[in-house]
């Protein structure tokens, strides 16, 4: 449904856009040779550089630069051959050398766009950019009651941002772009997504319009909101905010506001009055960096399968459903996973059991796709042992609890449990004879037309049986048996 | 040889080899030299301890015939070099406490070649004016002439050659800063094409325009230590792959048919030697031919734009938080404040604050980028000359020093101070002086010519 709110003047519509900075992921930051490590012991990965000392200079860390292309091609985007590094000037005591390294005229990628999915179909969200930059340090105000402390290991680390056009119109299509976006860096490998860890961070613009409106209105931006619930949420209170304001009346300026999670509320920082003048200009430390059609082809050759595109494959050529293959590719682990499993079986009941009973147990135990007790292959086999009729899949998933628990292969526990399906015909025969022996009221009344009466049987046979027979081949064997009767 | 200081690096290094002194007896003469010059303020920090014993090792080496190109001879080292373990001040009070835990690229193949390290020497601060004058440590005294300035920034380089308080001396020249000290000293001096030489470690005033570069005795001295501190540098993105050549030995005084370009704009005042200087070349069988350089004048303008908008970037690290001095203040910003208010001198803090303007949202378009466009022109400038001719020839400075009293009252922002040196600073070109004043500027990358033309310029006394 088109995302509106409803006021006295009329319909208005969202219009947003989103700045995304993704922190590279390399070993050593984008400018010194520092380790690029999260984690470490404050100010452990600090470079002379780094700490901003006098006559140090930066050198461009190549593998940061491969980092940004691949995730340019990610965003079906132009490389630019010719890009540059501009320096962005503010005082702040976690920027030590009282600029920012950043490519404002000239970034290294282009226009791409972002496709989303949502209840109203699917929408292509425009990019306009993205850059390479290198990220602050951290300063912490809480540890001492006047002093500010400072841990340089973030500082330098190479940030790729990413900046979307002003095309999305509701939170929801907000929310799909940030999880595309992060489903696409954690498969190329150039981020590691993790938004409450800070190593995705999202800042917001938001306005409204009158709906038919061509102009956009004035916008506000929201900063640092770490979580795609958050984001949605923010977009959702701003834009309703900002109508009640025109609704009313009001004026609001131009201006950057802060969101709490806690409180659920944006609060002002700074309005455009106050606004920094960066005092952007070309880094002389840097020449421009420029890339050749074989270096650039090289990197597009070696990319690795997107999700989109594996997600086509897996409908095409596995022939799952839609559904399923979207909920497979969104995360590039889990798309690995099923991958193995689904190795020479049937891809569908693969499908079903990494997003059924796999997943559930993973989330009992809080763990992840790559920390599954169960390994793909031995899902796999358990499907196969399904397929071949050697177990039902009410057995299965006994087999499949056992699995999880102690990581044995399915074939195994089968064995040791004697959970084989009685394939023996003249056995289950023999039993459903006994069965219908001890039932001949229910006989007659199937005999009479009260076919529903067979379901009765089976579960019967099922029972008597432990679960151990195919219910096709007792469905067969009961009709034969209900014949007999019969004549 | 009796007063080991009255010689060339290329004398004092015939004579170390062959042993008529040791590099302790040639450093000592230095340490005691420098002692009876002090009041000429050349140096910042005296490192007698550390120059014996760097000399002790040396001797030592070439005891078991290790022998580097600079072996055992003593050194200064302007004091925007960062030197390991060593004080770095910039000369500015911010920096006075400053003990660099690196060595700058250049200066670690002077040691690595066997140089001895005298000390630091005497700069405006950060390397900001042409007088010596801004200098925290006070002005350096030009050691001809003891009521003038020994011109800048590299004054302290240039006294410590010119008065004999070393063997040689590295600069850094940002808008003439090495050739205009230079001149003023009656030394050597020589700014390497941009590239040439690292400027990892040295403290950055203009990164755009900075230059490590030399000053010596003679042209043929600037050229030896030219050639030790050149080369490719990982840690310098701006540095050249190129390999170095011999310098020293490419010094064959031979310009039979070179093209020597007289630019007439250079020419508006000459020295009293210039007209027998052309004499000398022509004698020599280069052919002279006049060209034009039409943005000379612009130059100073474009210089003042850009290197001040690259300085307040360059500068801003100053900020009291990790290292250098700190004036406390009730917040971070009140911090900031205190101590750079206190740290930096007032020309510093002046051309920041233009600096700061030519980079503003607005500055940037007015100033900055039309002053990127202009110098742009001015390299087409040069183009189209070298077009015509193999090097170019010119006075450096064709007036004299000033006096510590008039470079207060702006002597040195007269014209002709740096008209002849700025055009060839922002094209990255390289460029010298000889002893004599005059001066040679080459294409990009031809050092080996300019220095070597400048030896043959140095002849014309």
């Amino acid at each position: 449904m088109t995302y509106r709110i409803t006021g006295k003047s009329g319909e208005w519509e969202l219009v947003c856009g989103l700045e995304v900075h993704c922190q590279i992921i390399s070993e050593s930051k984008v400018f010194s040779g520092a380790s690029a490590a999260f984690g470490a012991a404050p100010n452990q990965h600090v470079a002379f550089l780094d700490a901003g000392f006098p006559g140090q200079l930066p050198v461009l860390n190549i593998k940061c630069v491969e980092q940004c292309i691949k995730t340019g091609m990610g965003l079906n985007a132009k490389i630019n051959k010719h890009s540059v590094f501009d320096r962005k000037n503010y005082f702040y005591g976690d920027l030590p050398t009282g600029y920012q390294i950043t490519q404002l005229f000239y970034p290294i990628v282009g226009e791409g766009y972002i496709e989303v999915e949502t209840e109203d179909g699917k929408r292509k969200i425009g990019v306009e950019r993205l850059h390479l930059e290198q990220d602050a340090g951290k300063s912490i105000h809480d540890m001492h009651p006047t002093y500010s402390y400072l841990d340089f290991n973030r500082t330098g680390v190479g940030l790729m941002e990413i900046v979307s056009k002003p095309d999305i119109r509701s939170p929801e299509e907000a929310g799909d772009y940030l999880r595309k976006l992060r489903a696409m860096v954690r498969y190329l490998g150039t981020c590691d997504g993790n938004m409450d860890e800070g190593s995705m961070r999202c800042d917001i613009n938001v306005s409204v319009r009158l709906v038919g409106e061509t102009e956009f209105r004035h916008r506000v931006e929201i900063k640092n909101v770490n979580s795609v619930k958050f984001v949605m949420q923010a977009i959702d209170l701003e834009a309703h905010r900002q109508v009640e304001l025109y609704e009313a009346g009001e004026s609001f300026p131009q201006e950057t506001r802060l969101f709490d999670a806690a409180s659920g509320e944006t609060r002002s920082m700074r309005s455009k009055e106050n606004a920094l003048d960066y005092r952007y200009f070309p880094d002389p430390d840097l020449p421009p960096l420029e890339l050749t059609d074989e270096y650039i082809e090289n990197i597009r050759k070696n990319l690795p399968e997107l999700p989109e595109a594996k997600r086509l494959r897996f409908i095409e050529q596995l022939g799952l459903p839609e559904y399923d293959a979207g909920i497979l590719v969104a995360d590039r682990d889990t798309a690995a996973y099923f991958e193995k499993a689904a190795q020479g079986q049937d891809a569908k009941k693969v499908a079903n059991w990494v997003m059924g009973d796999l997943f559930a147990a993973l989330n009992k135990d809080c763990l992840a796709i790559t920390q599954s007790p169960v390994a793909p292959e031995q899902l796999g086999a358990l499907v196969g042992l399904i397929t071949q009729g050697v177990i039902s899949g009410k057995i299965a998933k006994e087999v499949f609890e056992e699995m999880f628990k102690t990581g044995k292969n399915p074939d195994v526990i089968v064995k040791e449990k004697g959970l084989e399906q009685v394939s023996d015909t003249g056995a289950i025969e023999a039993m459903i004879a006994q069965i219908l022996a001890d039932n001949m009221d229910k006989v007659a009344e199937i005999h009479a037309g009260k076919d529903k009466l067979k379901g009765w049987f089976v579960g019967q046979i099922m029972k008597a049986s432990q679960g151990k027979v195919n219910p096709g081949l007792a469905n067969q064997l009961l009709d034969k048996k209900l014949a007999e009767t019969k004549a | 040889m009796t007063d080991l200081t009255q010689h060339t690096l290329l004398e004092l290094k015939q004579g170390l080899d062959k042993k008529e002194f040791s590099s302790v007896e040639l450093t000592q003469a230095y340490l005691a030299r420098m002692a009876e010059k002090r009041h000429l303020n050349a140096y910042i920090t005296e490192t007698p301890e550390k120059a014996l014993q760097m000399a002790k090792e040396s001797d030592e080496r070439r005891a078991k015939g290790q022998v580097g190109l600079l072996e055992g001879l003593p050194l200064s080292v302007k004091d925007m070099f960062c030197t390991k373990g060593v004080k770095t001040t910039a000369a500015s009070k911010i920096l006075s406490n400053f003990i660099p835990p690196f060595e700058s690229t250049t200066t670690q193949h002077l040691w690595d070649a066997g140089a001895v390290l005298l000390g630091k020497t005497n700069t405006d601060e950060f390397a900001m004016g042409s007088s010596t004058i801004t200098s925290y440590y006070g002005p350096t005294l030009n050691p001809h002439d003891e009521t003038k300035v020994a011109g800048g920034s590299s004054g302290g380089p240039a006294c410590s050659v010119g008065a004999h308080l070393c063997a040689g001396a590295t600069g850094t020249e940002t808008g003439g800063s090495i050739r205009q000290p230079a001149s003023f000293c009656r030394v050597a001096g020589y700014k390497p094409t941009y590239g040439r030489c690292s400027r990892y470690g040295v403290i950055a005033y203009a990164s755009s325009l900075d230059v490590p570069g030399v000053l010596g005795h003679t042209v043929a001295d600037c050229a030896l230590m030219t050639q030790v501190m050149a080369g490719h540098d990982p840690k310098d993105s701006t540095s050249s792959h190129r390999p170095v050549e011999p310098y020293v030995q490419m010094l064959d005084k031979n310009i039979t048919g070179l093209k020597i370009g007289l630019p007439k704009e250079y020419q508006e005042l000459l020295p009293d030697n210039w007209e027998k200087a052309l004499q000398f070349l022509k004698e020599q069988g280069a052919e002279l031919v006049d060209v034009s350089l039409p943005h000379t004048e612009e130059a100073g303008m474009v210089y003042y734009i850009v290197s001040q908008g690259e300085a307040t970037a360059n500068l801003a690290r100053y900020d009291g938080v990790r290292y250098g001095m700190r004036v406390d203040g009730a917040t971070l910003d009140e911090m900031y404040m205190n101590t750079r208010m206190d740290g930096f001198g007032e020309e510093v803090r002046r051309r920041m604050i233009l600096g700061t303007f030519f980079t503003s949202a607005k500055g940037y378009y007015d100033y900055f980028v039309p002053a990127q466009k202009m110098r742009a022109l001015i390299k087409q400038d040069f183009d189209k000359a070298f077009e015509q001719v193999d090097v170019l020839f010119s006075p450096a400075v064709p007036i004299p020093p000033f006096t510590v009293e008039e470079a207060r009252h702006g002597a040195s922002k007269g014209r002709f101070n740096d008209t002849y040196l700025m055009p060839s600073c922002l094209t990255g070109l390289p460029a010298g002086c000889a002893n004599n004043g005059l001066q040679v500027i080459g294409k990009m990358w031809d050092d080996a010519l300019v220095l070597k033309v400048l030896d043959v310029v140095e002849m014309c006394k």
